[in-house]
């Protein structure tokens, strides 16, 4: 017998009382100190909501998805202006995800299949190429701009063949592709488009977001990006037997459609015929895919649902945090090539990348050394020039024309973070440490 | 499928039309509002508590309310236990708890412009038709789009009024009533005695338009599998027949 005359919404009051103190004094504001104080590239932002959030989904001890997965996913299909979103455990996991929908014989004879081409690039993160690989298909690699870090459209055209069935392709940092011009060849040659929006969560192409031009978008909740839970993704679609597929891959592969704590929603659990099966097998236990267990627990969906209200300010911050990395780089424009919006668009940055220009009298390693030593974090572009990593050496794989521009990122590009938790004072230092260390190099 | 959620949702209207035949309309927060036409929920008149997700005993039923405007409403016909506790329980002002969307029954998205449409449904199986045809005008793509509906009589007759708009508002929309038991041309909408039947329906379409349409069927379960094994001996393809199997 409980030891207590509380109600359970009383105690939960009152253990969320106790997360906003306890919050208060763990993560009180700290003052920013030049030089000692890190400035990182990406992080956590948040506030007591999140954690309380977090509790309340432990205290249910629902564990597997429930009430606040089912809050996250609808919020997040309105914010994007989708009928479906499917959360999973990884902006990687939503990729595999998306790609393995592709390949469900729901979407019939137009579904891609083994030795089909991918178009893609190697300038990018490898989970975006990973799954066309594990599909046994054939990725294409076409080169990349530099400012914009995006797919050479041109490339795209002149690479297709006969083969080629699918794009598959991140909107770089949060600067989308060009997305009339790479809609109208998917229009053209009858291709799939998969948008992997794990960097550009709030980015717009003429009004409309990231992820819903194409067949079906994907986006990253791992605490460096716009929003998140930990870890975790989303698979985001219009369309209701994409939408099945991803559901189905996600959950073993299984047919039936019931969520945790639902028996028999389709009514039909106990009368079916499918495959070899003897009529009436349990609807539970019928598997129409070769899938994966990828769902989330619903503590990470209820950060989730707290992180997702803040997304707009987010957005803007990071907005704004580029705008003045832009102020201080114009004045540096003679050593680095600086990022610009493709036309039509409102990134939600990432980050803000440059690229060391071949005159500067120093490197870039040489000077992201630098900024590591003052403590000022800064990232590679991801893989650089993915068919150079280890693992990539070996794939089946072709390649249309130099990649001379990926060669460059690879060697040349950074980028620094664009992230809310950053502000004008750490911007300030940072630019600091750049134009020092510029001007050290530039007076030898 | 849009992603179901599970909502509570207060009874603001109730239509006893005899027979045992219920419209039921529930208030629900506009921001729920999310399915297709065609689409159906589950509902529960037993308790759930969303912070532990087991969800009770329940049964389905056709959303015949328009997508993205509120009320919600369905329509029962009290057959069993379950919807004989809806009769005695569903009244006005009761909350119960809703969750949805869910079925693939969305006839839009199965279909191509200038496609003849032909909607055969028995009984309260008219339902997941009804947002469909509310939302047909004369801007409307389809070739045709024809409505062959089985009633046992007059009391049971359901979507008069919306029948009539519609087939007001598009000029492509042709409803037909099959009723069991009398023949009546003075209604809004004219009355055909006897039984819904394929031959019914065949002739009633030209022969050209007959072979080439897609059929939907939604009704009881004999009265589907009769239509698709006729349809089938009538030459229609099975990738031109959809059935709502939902149950």
């Amino acid at each position: 017998m409980a030891n207590t005359n509380k109600t359970e919404e009383q105690l939960r009051d009152q253990i969320r009382g106790l997360v906003k103190e306890y919050y208060d004094v763990k993560f009180a504001p700290k003052d920013f100190e030049p030089g000692s104080t890190p400035v990182r590239y990406a992080g956590r932002v948040f506030n007591e909501h999140e954690i309380q959030n977090a509790v309340d989904a432990s205290l249910d001890f629902w564990l597997t998805e429930g009430r606040f997965a089912e809050e996250f996913q609808m919020e997040f299909a309105d914010y994007v202006g989708v009928d479906n979103a499917l959360l999973t455990v990884s902006g990687s996991a939503a990729n595999l995800l998306a790609f393995a929908a592709l390949t469900s014989p729901l979407l019939g004879e137009n579904r891609l299949k083994p030795g089909d081409e991918i178009i893609s690039v190697a300038a990018g993160f490898p989970t975006t190429v990973n799954p066309i690989i594990q599909y046994n298909m054939v990725p294409v690699f076409v080169d990349v701009e530099i400012g914009t870090y995006n797919v050479m459209v041109d490339q795209i055209k002149e690479a297709i063949s006969p083969k080629t069935k699918g794009i598959f392709l991140a909107h770089t940092l949060g600067n989308p592709y060009d997305l009339d011009a790479i809609m109208e060849l998917v229009k053209k040659h009858n291709l799939w488009l998969i948008e992997d929006c794990c960097d550009a969560l709030g980015t717009t192409y003429k009004g409309k977001h990231v992820g819903t031009f194409g067949h079906v978008g994907t986006c990253s909740f791992y605490p460096a990006h716009h929003i998140t839970i930990g870890e975790g993704g989303m698979v985001f679609t219009d369309d209701p037997i994409i939408a099945r597929a991803v559901r189905t891959f996600r959950d073993w592969g299984r047919d039936c459609y019931c969520m945790g704590g639902e028996n028999n929603t389709c009514g039909k659990r106990y009368t079916g015929q499918y495959g070899d099966l003897p009529l009436g097998y349990d609807h539970k236990y019928v598997y129409s895919h070769v899938g994966y267990n990828l769902k989330v627990t619903d503590i990470q969906a209820a950060i989730g649902a707290a992180q997702i209200k803040k997304l707009p300010e987010f957005v803007e911050a990071r907005k704004q945090n580029f705008r003045t990395y832009e102020k201080y780089f114009k004045e540096l424009e003679e050593y680095f090539i600086l990022p610009y919006a493709t036309p039509n668009s409102d990134p939600s940055w990432f980050a803000y990348p440059v690229t060391v220009k071949d005159n500067a009298p120093f490197s870039r390693t040489e000077l992201t050394n630098y900024l590591a030593t003052n403590h000022v974090e800064t990232r590679n572009l991801f893989a650089g020039n993915m068919l150079k990593q280890p693992a990539y050496l070996h794939i089946e794989k072709r390649v249309y024309g130099t990649l001379e521009n990926t060669e460059k990122i690879m060697n040349d590009t950074f980028f620094l973070g664009t992230y809310p938790g950053l502000d004008e004072p750490r911007i300030a230092y940072t630019m600091q440490m750049i134009r020092e260390y510029v001007d050290s190099r530039v007076q030898k | 499928m849009i992603n179901p959620h599970k909502i509570q949702a207060k009874v603001s209207k109730v239509l006893d039309h005899g027979d045992g035949v219920y419209t039921v309309s529930f208030e629900v927060n506009q921001k729920y509002l999310r399915f297709k036409a065609g689409q159906f929920l589950h509902l529960t008149l037993d308790s759930f508590d969303p912070t532990n997700g087991y969800w009770p005993e329940s049964r389905v039923f056709s959303i015949c309310s328009p997508p993205k405007v509120g009320p919600i409403t369905i329509v029962y016909s009290v057959k069993g236990i379950y919807t004989k506790r809806m009769e005695q329980e569903l009244s006005l002002g009761k909350h119960v708890w809703l969750k949805f969307p869910y079925g693939e029954f969305i006839i839009d998205s199965m279909v191509e412009p200038q496609d003849h449409v032909v909607l055969i449904a028995g009984g309260t199986g008219i339902s997941p038709f009804i947002p469909f045809i509310q939302s047909l005008d004369d801007s409307s793509q389809y070739s045709s789009v024809s409505l062959f509906y089985g009633i046992r009589n007059r009391v049971v007759q359901l979507f008069e009024s919306e029948l009539v708009q519609a087939r007001t508002g598009c000029k492509i929309f042709r409803p037909w009533i099959f009723n069991q038991q009398e023949e009546n041309g003075s209604y809004p909408i004219p009355h055909v005695k006897g039984m819904l039947s394929i031959d019914g329906v065949r002739t009633r379409l030209d022969s050209g338009r007959f072979v080439q349409s897609k059929f939907f069927l939604s009704g009881p379960p004999v009265m589907i599998q009769y239509f698709k094994e006729d349809l089938a001996k009538q030459g229609i393809e099975n990738n031109n027949i959809f059935i709502d199997s939902w149950e």
